[in-house]
């Protein structure tokens, strides 16, 4: 199966790996994740519950790069100089992100709220997605059971500290499915 | 403004920042110019603001550095004053050299505090108490006066001060930073107008003893405010004048004589005896202060009789083991290295997507699950149900509606 290119900022790559189901997002949406390194050094880390507590856990880059579920980019020459430009503005991180992004068309991933701002005030021209519509669509394709559902929703929620704001898409969703009270997309 | 104009100004800030960043590195300008593989010169008009840094060269210089782009970019020139202010307290300050990047530290933090505020767009009315006069009086007497003028000012009353470090960041307008700061290190003060008043204490001291270095620094600032003061812990050097003020500002603010005579009194005639040293014990944990402090300061106030501190001691008196006894648990340090004001401007700017959340976590020091942690911690309020239990509720309405608006 041929994977699009999708581009994942620091916030994205927290909230999948939270999830724990890395793989089946990506697949169910068809994506495969371009990170910058910047990008790879700032999301380090989630929670997963244990018996004895939430345990801070290492997110395994090498193991998703090995796996062909990341790629790691570095912005080329000519990008560096909208890197700089944003960068007034954005972390290092989402500066280089969103650089590549407009450099070379590709959708971008984010949940980072002054990121989207800035990329409307700027009337960039970027596609973005978020991480409640991949999951989203995951649940809409591979039609998960309720608790599964409500699992990775939990997983998100504590392993993560993620919960989508109410203007992000399929909110209302997320946060039904999430107390388990609902299994419609 | 013209453009012409903003550019000039924005490549002079920059090259301010970028000669400050390679400063604190250590590195001069002939080392930096080698690696970089550029003329000297050329350098030296980059951080003159007289030749525009090129987007490669900026982030080769962040990266030797090792700083954010991001950082270098802000649009005010960075806030060298407090480490000009500190080099000569540091001449006889013990470890200077642990002691001389975290200076650095202090002044990075008081820098994104300004840089937090003017984000938010709430800069900090700077209404500092006024610098009380001390000439003519001996150290002792000033630093007592001025902590009776301060407790009227601030219409404290004369009983114990729990809270410090609020008030002196709410009430009077400190910015107080925890800092790792070597053993002998009790706190830090500076003050500059651009920046405002910034103290740092010890967090890895005892409770009781970081609240007499913040009532310490406290005095510095209404006392000689213009001068920075690094403050060692008795012991290691002599005791100069402006400490033996500060010192009598902190004893006499911590446990005022009008108040304290009053529970000693009290206390006298609940035990006609005399207080033993479980009432004493009792007593300094009222007031939140050691008890030698407590001790020391009814010995000077002719409450008790002095020397009772060196006899208790000779006697093989343990405060930790009196406190155990009388079942009085010890107060954890304060290990929080940022000022509350600070972390909710922090996350207030994130929350109204005016920071991304990398810039958050920068913000407050931790890492980006750090960040959302502290988010969490901030946006959701106690409140009481109505079965009258304590319930966190999520998200702040307030912020919520902002959230919604920024985000659009």
């Amino acid at each position: 199966m041929d994977l699009q290119d999708v581009l994942a900022d620091a916030c994205v790559v927290i909230n999948l790996a939270a999830s724990q189901i890395w793989d089946e997002v990506a697949e169910a949406n068809g994506y495969r994740f371009v990170l910058t390194r910047k990008v790879t050094e700032e999301s380090q880390y989630f929670y997963v519950a244990r018996p004895s507590g939430l345990e801070r856990v290492k997110i395994d880059m090498q193991d998703l790069e090995a796996r062909g579920r990341i790629k790691i980019e570095d912005p080329l020459p000519e990008e560096l100089g909208s890197f700089v430009e944003y960068a007034q503005h954005l972390d290092d991180g989402e500066a280089e992100t969103l650089a590549i992004s407009v450099h070379r068309s590709i959708e971008l991933a984010t949940d980072d709220l002054g990121a989207i701002r800035f990329v409307n005030e700027q009337q960039l021209p970027v596609k973005l997605v978020r991480t409640s519509s991949m999951v989203h669509t995951w649940a809409s394709r591979m039609n998960p059971n309720q608790s599964l559902l409500t699992e990775v929703l939990l997983r998100i929620s504590q392993g993560a500290r993620f919960v989508p704001p109410k203007t992000a898409p399929h909110a209302d969703w997320w946060v039904r499915n999430m107390s388990g009270e609902g299994s419609t997309a | 403004m013209t453009d012409a104009s903003d550019t000039a100004m924005a490549s002079s800030v920059l090259g301010r920042r970028l000669q400050a960043a390679r400063q604190e590195r250590g590195l001069t300008q002939a080392e930096v110019a080698a690696e970089m593989r550029m003329a000297r010169t050329t350098l030296v008009a980059i951080e003159k603001g007289e030749r525009r840094v090129r987007p490669e060269e900026l982030v080769e210089l962040a990266r030797l550095y090792g700083r954010q782009v991001n950082e270098l970019l802000r649009a005010t020139p960075p806030a060298e004053a407090l480490s000009a202010q500190f080099r000569v307290a540091l001449t006889s300050a013990p470890e200077s050299s642990t002691l001389q990047p975290l200076i650095g530290e202090l002044q990075l933090l008081a820098e994104d505090y300004g840089e937090l505020e003017r984000i938010t767009r709430r800069p900090s009315s700077h209404e500092y108490p006024p610098v009380y006069a001390t000439e003519g009086l001996r150290p002792e007497a000033a630093g007592a006066d001025a902590a009776i003028r301060e407790r009227i000012r601030l219409g404290l009353g004369d009983g114990p001060i729990l809270q410090l470090r609020d008030l002196m960041e709410r009430d009077v307008g400190l910015r107080v930073f925890g800092l790792s700061l070597p053993s002998a290190v009790a706190g830090l003060f500076a003050f500059d107008e651009e920046v405002g008043g910034c103290v740092g204490f010890n967090i890895n001291h005892p409770n009781e003893r970081q609240r007499w270095s913040l009532a310490h620094e406290y005095g510095h600032a209404v006392t000689t405010r213009t001068r920075a003061e690094i403050t060692v812990l008795a012991g290691y050097r002599r005791i100069p004048a402006n400490e033996r003020l500060a010192e009598a500002f902190a004893e006499n603010f911590l446990m005022p004589s009008s108040g304290l005579t009053r529970r000693f009194n009290d206390l006298i005639r609940s035990s006609p005896e005399g207080p033993t040293p479980a009432d004493l014990v009792q007593l300094s944990d009222i007031y939140q202060v050691s008890v030698q402090a407590m001790i020391l300061r009814l010995e000077g106030l002719r409450l008790i009789p002095s020397g009772t501190w060196d006899e208790l001691e000779a006697a093989g008196f343990s405060a930790n083991e009196a406190k155990t006894l009388l079942d009085i648990g010890g107060r954890e340090p304060d290990r929080s290295r940022l000022p509350r004001h600070y972390r909710y401007l922090a996350v207030e700017a994130y929350v109204r997507a005016l920071i991304t959340e990398g810039q958050l976590a920068r913000f407050l020091r931790t890492d980006r699950l750090g960040a959302r942690e502290t988010v969490q911690e901030l946006m959701s309020r106690l409140a009481l149900t109505n079965l009258g239990e304590v319930t966190r509720v999520e998200m702040d309405p307030l912020f919520q509606s902002r959230l919604e608006r920024s985000a659009g």
